[in-house]
């Protein structure tokens, strides 16, 4: 799917985790406005979160003080106050776009989901919850610049855009455990990678794709309302998870 | 929606710690709730964690890194983790990374503590 014209709304932040609470609930609010169901809101919220903290950890090292910009745009249209109740949206566009280190597309690949470790699921999600993914060069920054355009249908059935390759997600390490436990109990802990919290992706059948897919996607849970109780501890951009600096960079090629 | 605020308390009962996290889990909160893991995983006589997520309502995939960290300690400490009552917009981003069924996950705190 692509569309044409301006984004109905263009927003700039800093590379700072602190707005991404902010970031989501202003894709969650736009989206069910337009007519998305509550459920679809919450993916694409998922999915915008998800993008951005690849742009900040991969594509600017964790840096808080570089722009990443923001673009939603109505694939169909809006109402307008003459057409109150309408809604002439049949999908959303959400574009992501930095100034980071381009990366080669056709070097980032995807993990196992069968290796039971953190990190790595950002990409995943992001091609499981919307409809469309796709990443790519930007072209108007002298060589520098990534931008993810990520599409999801108002009416999507079920399915997923299931086959994308990130361009900043880590590439897959060697650590993997047995997984397969069904109660946590202890069992063969070879080979558990600890502390690395980062989030990359972790795709199988990845491909590059530029089409959109329309196979709708798997139902994630939307975002609500979480109430605040006992004490009030609130991280920072300087209380990023302890993510391997060495796998980012390297696997980043930045 | 909520302001991406994380909260976590913790009990103990017996060989049992229960961890309350209440909020949002991402990237941002993650290192709280990261933090509080591993202090009661430390705790002498520690044989079951159960981590009640009634009070999370967004959880990104820094919330299930965190997760599977937990597990691997766990792992490694021979002690149970378990989760107890996920909301569905939870436990659903634990079936998209195929994670439902790696972790012991039940409705509630009770079931938990002895499941």
């Amino acid at each position: 799917m692509t569309m044409d014209g301006p984004a109905n709304i263009r927003l700039q932040i800093e590379s700072n985790t602190l707005f991404l609470s902010g970031v989501r609930e202003l894709v969650y609010h736009v989206a069910s406005r337009i007519g998305f169901a509550d459920e679809h809101c919450g993916q694409m919220a998922l999915a915008t979160d998800e993008a951005i903290c690849n742009v900040i950890r991969h594509g600017y090292g964790r840096a808080a003080d570089r722009p990443i910009w923001i673009s939603l745009r109505c694939v169909g249209g809006v109402a307008t106050p003459e057409t109150q109740g309408s809604y002439p949206t049949t999908g959303l566009e959400i574009t992501i776009e930095d100034e980071a280190r381009q990366v080669d597309l056709t070097q980032i690949k995807s993990r196992d989901l069968d290796e039971i470790r953190p990190g790595g699921l950002g990409v995943h999600i992001i091609q499981q919850v919307m409809d469309e993914v796709r990443y790519e060069h930007r072209e108007d920054l002298g060589g520098k610049g990534m931008r993810l355009t990520m599409v999801k249908l108002r009416t999507a059935p079920t399915g997923g855009a299931a086959a994308q390759q990130s361009a900043h997600e880590p590439k897959p390490d060697a650590s993997r455990c047995s997984g397969g436990s069904n109660n946590g109990s202890a069992q063969g802990g070879s080979g558990l990678k600890q502390g690395d919290a980062g989030l990359g992706n972790s795709v199988q059948n990845s491909s590059i794709q530029t089409d959109s897919k329309q196979t709708g996607s798997i139902q994630t849970g939307s975002i609500q309302t979480g109430s605040i109780q006992t004490g009030s501890i609130q991280g920072s951009a300087a209380n990023c998870p302890a993510g391997d600096p060495k796998r980012s960079a390297k696997e980043h090629g930045r | 929606m909520s302001s991406g605020k994380l909260d976590v308390a913790s009990r103990r009962e017996g060989d049992t710690a229960i961890l309350s996290p209440v909020g949002d889990i991402d990237i941002n909160s993650q290192p709280i709730l990261s933090a509080a893991i591993k202090q009661i995983q430390t705790d002498a006589g520690l044989a079951r964690l159960v981590i009640d997520l009634a009070g999370v309502g967004y959880m990104d995939s820094s919330g299930v890194a965190t997760l599977v960290q937990a597990l691997q300690t766990a792992r490694k400490k021979s002690t149970k983790l378990v989760l107890a009552a996920p909301q569905p917009r939870v436990l659903t981003i634990l079936q998209i990374a195929r994670l439902d069924t790696v972790f012991r996950v039940v409705a509630d705190v009770e079931t938990a503590k002895t499941g």
